[in-house]
């Protein structure tokens, strides 16, 4: 793996909450523009590699480097200035905001002065998100005709009224996704998004993933469950216990023999 | 040398009786997650009913009774009306328990007068302890202080009603999940906290004086104490009164013009240092 | 025109309406409310002849409302701190108290400008305010409540101490500064002195909290973490409030020594102080910050009202605050600013049905509800 077009280093990674060894010698490379599925079962430390990752936690040892920069113990904000953006697993929106004011609060510059655009240009990036989402095709047609573009619309999109409440699971994780993708992000990181949809919303999530890496986004994409990913992505890692199993394609990942003990024989295997 | 053992022995005193007044507080915040800012003004109010008692001519010890009782009858009481109905919004309940500390302060202001008074000693005589006058009164106030929180934990230990009381300032849904009655127990915490901020505020007013605006003081005390040792953290909150009562006797014997000024000084300086207290969780 | 679209577009014009009207009633409010306290001085006199008679009954009302008005900018400074980045500080007496005593200290010392005067003690104040904010950024909840009270128990017990000999010194380090610090002898002067700041206060704030600045505090009160994973820089804006807020009650504490023209420790650092604030700014409505106004008068008023009651107010005055806390929780004033406020409709409690594209296989009835208020 040469370091040319990795995007993303994590280099002999360790962190312990008290006796339990989270994440433990752990090192991969995420390629630019590509689709990386991080497989292991829960508790593997999937979720506390994001955190070590996004600066939530800082590590115990190792390093993590973002296009060549070492942004170890960086904080979160900064990290997510730098382009790294995360979804989370259970989606946290700000319950008393709007749907649109969720995908706003992204787009604040830190800088006081900085120029962060008109009102009405991040209103109207706010709704370019949303809709590229797919959050305002969950309202009737009628409803979202604020949404278009084209039209003046101002004000009458669903996603300016509208309290996160209303929105059901997949449009939570929707707007997890948006609120993302409004930081801009290089690096994509999806904590299990698959989790609790119907196999259909599956399919429309696959679909937007692939769109985004398609913008020029690279993705990591967790999750406990193989089967969902194989098709999705193009390479994976499977943790086990805070530590690497395997690496490869997803063919050479399902056929491998310690994989398939660790899933409890067969379980991860396609169809 | 006269005055090391005078710190010692002011600073025990001190320190005990400000682990009194502290350890209520944070037996609330523990079990029910409610910061009772009128708990200063539940000391100030048990002095005061005890003055008011002795006015009418009862004995000291019985005016001490019956401001215990009182207290533990009022406490419960308050929360019912005013903390209850608030108590899903902790910044109504700290308004709310601030705006009756106010009131009661006032109303005990306009009944006595906002002069400070003083209770009498409990005992008289004194004797000397390498030098150092020590009234026998320090002796039995440290002594029942001392009596009153081995008690306290005795009884959250060693009791299925104390256990309880553990229990529910562990994990709150996990107590009723075993199906120990919240509500029961918080009433009966409210009652303990009462008493015990009844019996502070008799000794404060015993051996310092007490005045209705004091309680502002013995808040602020309590409070130190209580985010020092770690909000919740009964342990903490012993070992953080005897650092407040004896660096506040020390900096009282050496340097009395800055007192009051170094105790909020080193409690800002932990507080930077050490967010959580010193044996703290970190607070919800 | 189908059926259907028919129902789309009347209900859109209604709900388009509605919002209108609410705009309307609000800004007709607003104007209602700002002409009422522009002419006061007039329409007082009118409304009670005594006044007419005795021009100094109607000065003394004027001396209680400048005293809401300082009152008012003191509970929205607390309230940008409090309601929108979620730091509930109990020490806004030792921000009030700053800017009294620069302001004190500087009138007798070096007789400036007023105006000069008091925009300094709003810059002391604002320093204190970030001296505040470094700890303070460590804290959370109570602690920094703690934090917050303790500082400005320090500061007290610090003027206590240092008893600063500037002007006439009174008792317990206090300050009396006239006839330094007199800003005009005309009653109803001053009283427009006090209403333009308290409106440029208001005004100031609300601006702020209407701006990103005000979306990226409320993000970093309502979930920290989450607001960092937008990339916000949380500790930022903590300290951006801490100090616009100590900047405008330090400016509050200016102009009331201005008003009464001394500085105590018993007066402006008093704890009581802090406890005005945070009850005008929450009864009033905690996140509006026009909700301290309306709470500022109220409570200014009726301390006045109840001044026949002698020794008692206060206790009445209280328990009176303390009572509509416990009736009205989230404030009276609040809720009618909310309900004006041309708020995202809340969803229905219960509501499961996730609003669905729809097909059309769905009733006529279940679509226009599904748009009306999807829940």
């Amino acid at each position: 793996m040469s370091a040319m077009n990795a995007l993303l280093q994590v280099q002999r990674l360790s962190k312990a909450f008290g006796g339990l060894q989270a994440v433990s010698d752990l090192s991969f490379d995420v390629h630019e523009g590509e689709i990386l599925g991080l497989i292991g079962p829960n508790g593997a430390g999937k979720t506390t590699l994001f955190n070590l990752i996004t600066g939530v936690h800082k590590p115990d040892r190792g390093r993590v480097i973002f296009q060549g920069q070492d942004i170890t113990g960086w904080p979160t904000y900064k990290i997510v200035n730098a382009g790294i953006a995360r979804a989370f697993q259970i989606p946290r929106p700000f319950r008393h905001k709007t749907i649109a004011a969720n995908v706003e609060i992204s787009l604040i510059p830190n800088g006081l002065f900085a120029r962060g655009g008109s009102r009405r240009a991040r209103a109207r990036r706010v709704r370019e998100i949303c809709r590229r989402v797919g959050l305002c095709a969950l309202w009737p047609e009628g409803a979202r005709r604020g949404c278009d573009l084209s039209g003046d619309g101002d004000g009458d999109c669903p996603c300016r009224r509208e309290l996160p409440d209303v929105l059901p699971q997949a449009g939570l994780r929707k707007l997890e996704i948006a609120k993302a993708v409004a930081t801009d992000p290089k690096l994509l990181l999806l904590d299990e998004p698959f989790a609790g949809l119907a196999p259909a919303e599956v399919e429309e999530l696959s679909a937007l993933i692939r769109e985004l890496r398609e913008e020029g986004r690279t993705l990591v994409v967790v999750d406990h469950n193989m089967r969902g990913l194989m098709r999705l992505v193009d390479r994976v890692i499977v943790i086990h216990f805070g530590q690497k199993l395997a690496e490869g394609t997803p063919d050479e990942v399902a056929r491998d023999p310690a994989v398939q003990e660790a899933y409890l024989a067969g379980t991860i295997e396609e169809e | 040398m006269s005055v090391v053992v005078e710190v010692l022995v002011l600073g025990f005193l001190i320190s005990a009786l400000y682990a009194l007044a502290a350890l209520g507080f944070t037996m609330i915040f523990g079990v029910a997650g409610v910061l009772n800012l009128a708990h200063g003004a539940f000391a100030m109010v048990g002095a005061y009913v005890a003055i008011g008692a002795l006015d009418r001519g009862l004995s000291l010890p019985l005016a001490a009774l019956v401001a215990v009782v009182g207290m533990a009858l009022f406490a419960p009481l308050f929360y019912w009306l005013i903390v209850r109905p608030v108590e899903r919004h902790p910044i109504l309940v700290m308004l709310g328990t601030l705006l009756a500390a106010v009131v009661l302060e006032q109303i005990v202001g306009l009944s006595f007068s906002f002069n400070s008074q003083i209770l009498p000693p409990l005992v008289g005589g004194s004797f000397s302890l390498l030098g150092v006058r020590v009234t026998y009164d320090r002796v039995v106030a440290s002594a029942i202080a001392l009596a009153v929180i081995t008690g306290l934990w005795l009884f959250i230990h060693k009791t299925p009603q104390g256990k309880a009381i553990l229990a529910l300032s562990m994990e709150r849904k996990g107590a009723a999940l075993v199906g120990i009655p919240a509500r029961r127990v918080i009433l009966g915490v409210w009652a303990i906290s009462g008493a015990l901020a009844a019996v502070a505020g008799l000794f404060i007013a015993s051996f310092m004086g007490i005045s209705p605006l004091e309680e502002r003081a013995l808040l602020v005390i309590a409070f130190s104490i209580v985010v020092l040792g770690g909000l919740g953290s009964i342990p903490g909150s012993l070992w953080a009164a005897f650092i407040i009562g004896f660096s506040e006797t020390v900096v009282q014997q050496v340097a009395p013009e800055a007192q009051g000024l170094a105790s909020l000084a080193l409690l800002m300086l932990v507080l930077t240092l050490r967010p959580q207290g010193l044996l703290g969780r970190a607070a919800a | 025109m189908s059926h259907r679209s028919r129902l789309r577009s009347r209900l859109r014009s209604r709900s388009r309406s509605r919002s209108r009207t609410a705009r309307l009633v609000k800004l007709g409010g607003a104007l209602l409310a700002l002409a009422l306290l522009l002419g006061l001085p007039y329409w007082l006199p009118l409304l009670v002849p005594a006044m007419q008679q005795n021009p100094f009954l109607l000065y003394k009302w004027l001396n209680v409302l400048v005293a809401a008005n300082v009152l008012a900018i003191l509970g929205m400074s607390w309230d940008l701190l409090g309601g929108y980045a979620g730091q509930i500080s109990f020490g806004h007496s030792l921000f009030l108290g700053l800017g009294a005593y620069t302001t004190a200290i500087l009138s007798v010392l070096y007789g400036w400008n007023p105006w000069l005067i008091i925009a300094l003690g709003g810059l002391v104040a604002a320093v204190g305010g970030l001296l505040v904010a470094a700890p303070a950024l460590r804290l959370h909840g109570p602690y920094l409540s703690l934090m917050t009270l303790v500082a400005a128990l320090a500061f007290d017990r610090l003027m206590r101490w240092l008893k600063p000999e500037v002007g006439i010194p009174g008792a317990e380090g206090a300050i009396l500064c006239v006839p330094h610090c007199v800003l005009t002898l005309d009653a109803v002067l001053k009283y427009y002195y006090s209403l333009g700041l308290m409106l440029l206060t208001a005004l100031l704030l609300w601006a702020l909290t209407r701006s990103r600045v005000g979306l990226a505090l409320e993000a970093v009160r309502d979930d920290e973490a989450a607001a960092q994973a937008a990339g916000l820089n949380a500790a930022k804006y903590k300290t951006l409030a801490f100090g616009v807020s100590s900047f405008f009650a330090g400016i509050a504490g200016a102009f009331y020594v201005y008003h009464i023209g001394s500085a105590a420790p018993a007066d402006v650092l008093n704890l009581q102080r802090s406890v005005e604030a945070i009850a005008v700014a929450v009864l009033g409505g905690m996140g509006t910050i026009f909700g301290a106004i309306g709470g500022a008068l109220f409570f200014k008023v009726f301390e006045e009202l109840l001044r026949p009651a002698g020794t008692l107010r206060f206790a009445l005055l209280f328990s009176l605050a303390l009572l509509i806390l416990l009736l009205v929780r989230s404030g009276a004033l609040g809720r009618l600013w909310a309900g004006l406020r041309p708020r995202p409709s809340p969803p229905r409690e219960g509501a499961e049905a996730p609003p669905t594209v729809a097909s059309a296989s769905e009733t006529e009835e279940a679509e226009v509800e599904v748009k009306a208020k999807p829940s």
